[in-house]
């Protein structure tokens, strides 16, 4: 694919891959930045080829997750993120709950299937593939994050 | 299925307080910066390739004034060799005229 059709691709997926990068750095906004910087760059330079043998949005999420976690582990910032403190409290009054908080409380598969399918409106078995695990482990995931999920709302929306 | 679209509302709020909360750079700020690396690493490259070159030609051109030396010296020797072996195809040559001078001397005694 030329140069040309990946930079419109990226552009029109841009906005979606921003967010899924800031899910994956705990809503760092600079890490986020970061990630998104350098998968752009590892596309741009020919370095993960897109083979279409998927859809762009699927396989562009994929190497942002693979950049991330090679950013976390050169810079080990795996342990300080998970002790990141947050700022989002769950407020029982809100028309609409803050979903954060409550998502943090996840397991990380968990919560990470749930983004893909809901907020980024992934099918099950395009989260496969951007996970890199099985369809099963994501039908899993997804129906034991759901049900999590809804008992982490039950309390607020009584 | 009312209850996954009750999932769905509460990520699509999620979507809409992320773009207020956490607005997104703008895509060529994203992708000038990815030029810009690429761009200081293919900067960096070319200017230690055009230092290897500089280096490498400051080198060749001391070693190409060696290199005249030595093959001056090796004409040198070459003459002096070609002298010698000319001086001793004369002096053979030489020896040759005598010994069928003497060799007729010989043959003119014995006639007699």
């Amino acid at each position: 694919m030329k140069k040309n059709q990946l930079e419109s691709l990226i552009r029109e997926h841009h906005e979606a891959a921003y967010y899924w990068a800031l899910q994956l750095c705990k809503h760092q906004p600079d890490s986020a930045q970061d990630v998104l910087q350098m998968t752009y760059l590892k596309i741009l330079e020919n370095k993960a080829r897109y083979n279409e043998q998927s859809s762009f949005k699927t396989w562009l999420f994929s190497v942002i997750r693979f950049t991330a976690l090679d950013h976390f582990k050169n810079q080990r910032k795996f342990q300080a993120l998970e002790t990141v403190q947050l700022t989002t409290a769950i407020d029982p009054l809100a028309e609409t709950p803050n979903l954060r908080p409550i998502l943090d409380q996840l397991p990380e598969r968990q919560k990470q299937v749930l983004l893909l399918a809901f907020y980024h409106d992934l099918t099950l078995a395009a989260i496969a593939e951007v996970l890199d695990i099985s369809i099963g482990s994501v039908r899993t995931h997804y129906s034991r994050g759901k049900e999590a999920l809804k008992q982490y709302l039950k309390p607020i929306r009584s | 299925m009312n209850k996954d679209q009750e999932l769905r509302d509460l990520f699509t709020a999620e979507r809409n307080r992320d773009q207020i909360d956490f607005p997104a750079p703008d895509v060529d700020d994203i992708m000038s910066n990815s030029k810009t690396i690429s761009f200081k690493w293919y900067h960096a490259a070319a200017a230690v390739l055009v230092l290897g070159g500089l280096i490498g030609i400051l080198r060749q051109s001391d070693s190409i004034s060696g290199q005249d030396t030595v093959s001056e010296e090796i004409t040198l020797n070459l003459d002096l060799t070609q002298t010698e072996t000319t001086d001793q195809l004369m002096e053979e040559n030489a020896s040759l005229f005598s010994w069928e001078a003497s060799t007729d001397v010989l043959i003119q005694e014995f006639d007699e």
